[in-house]
């Protein structure tokens, strides 16, 4: 695999509450606000995307409810839960954290010494 | 076609999760069909021939079988099975820990040959560190600890019960049976401690970073 796709795969739940945060959306445009979202540098294959919903509504993170149509059969549409909402901050501040982590080490650090 | 390449794709995938109840499994079935549809018309809009679209959505689905299991390991059932198998575990841990400290304390201080652990101190002590390490790595993997303090209280009225009714209560010094007692809670609440160390949930950034 890709090092954008295991950073995605480990991050998916993240981006799914982050999209579902704006407001409820059925699996199939969850995907695709990830992707425009990230102007398709995030492709989320649909074999990670539901396995990752299920986790998310078993945590109660996450509730879906069936929505009937005007026309069309009735959709599964997802929504955000209020733990879902406090979940996403902390994710959203640990992610914050580690990319500031990651983002010294490559760097050198602030404090690193100047190579002789 | 179209239809039974669809059709025989999500039947592969409901095979693996016959151990959900039948509304479950019919759920994720139609939600499935749909963003397959969804996909595969997507796709034939740009151009694409019917064949390849399809083929081309299954693809972004991934394998049916490796779907199906992923999709079971998520689901409630499978949280549920774990909730209970870590209650389970976590208390025969609570349990045989406790009665180990009984035996042991007592043993140690009223010198009783009731188990044969109590009477050598070297392995009693590597008794209860090998207790306390199964503990910890049961600990991390369950961390679920919601009956220990109900099982602890339950446990000190049983021992107090049974200490009445064989005698022991009369037959011992007040100073020994205190003694006895406070060391038997000492050593419960120093397990209590120990058990919420090893089962907290390890933090910094395990959420966040990446899996692989």
């Amino acid at each position: 695999m890709k090092p954008m796709g295991e950073l995605l795969k480990g991050n998916t739940p993240t981006l799914i509450l982050a999209v579902l945060a704006e407001g409820p959306r059925h699996g199939y445009a969850i995907a695709r606000e990830i992707e425009r979202r990230s102007q398709d540098a995030l492709t989320l294959g649909e074999g990670s995307l539901y396995p990752a919903l299920r986790a998310l509504e078993a945590e109660g993170l996450v509730s879906s409810t069936w929505e009937v149509q005007a026309s069309g059969p009735s959709r599964r549409v997802y929504a955000v839960s209020e733990s879902g909402r406090a979940e996403l901050a902390k994710r959203t501040r640990s992610w914050r954290s580690f990319v500031r982590a990651v983002e010294e080490v490559l760097t050198g650090g602030e404090d690193a010494p100047q190579p002789a | 076609m179209h239809h039974s390449r669809l059709e025989g794709y999500l039947d592969a995938v409901e095979q693996q999760l016959t151990r959900l109840p039948g509304w479950e499994r019919e759920a994720w079935r139609e939600e499935a069909r749909q963003h397959l549809t969804a996909l595969t018309e997507a796709r034939e809009e740009l151009g694409w021939s019917s064949e390849e679209a399809v083929e081309a959505s299954l693809r972004q689905f991934g394998e049916p079988e490796r779907l199906g299991q992923e999709l079971l390991a998520c689901s409630s059932v499978a949280l549920q099975e774990r909730q209970i198998s870590g209650y389970v575990g976590w208390s025969l841990h609570v349990l045989s820990w406790n009665v180990a400290v009984t035996l042991i304390t007592m043993n140690a201080l009223l010198a009783l040959p009731t188990l044969e652990l109590g009477t050598s101190a070297p392995t009693a002590v590597l008794f209860l560190l090998g207790h306390a390490a199964g503990g910890a790595v049961l600990g991390r993997k369950v961390r679920n600890r919601r009956f220990q303090g109900v099982m602890n209280v339950a446990y000190l009225l049983l021992l107090g019960a049974g200490m009445m009714l064989t005698g022991l209560v009369d037959a011992w010094p007040a100073t020994t049976f205190l003694g006895a007692w406070g060391m038997v809670l000492a050593g419960l609440a120093l397990s209590g401690a120990a058990a919420s160390w090893t089962g907290r949930p390890a933090e910094r950034h395990e959420s966040v970073a990446p899996s692989g």
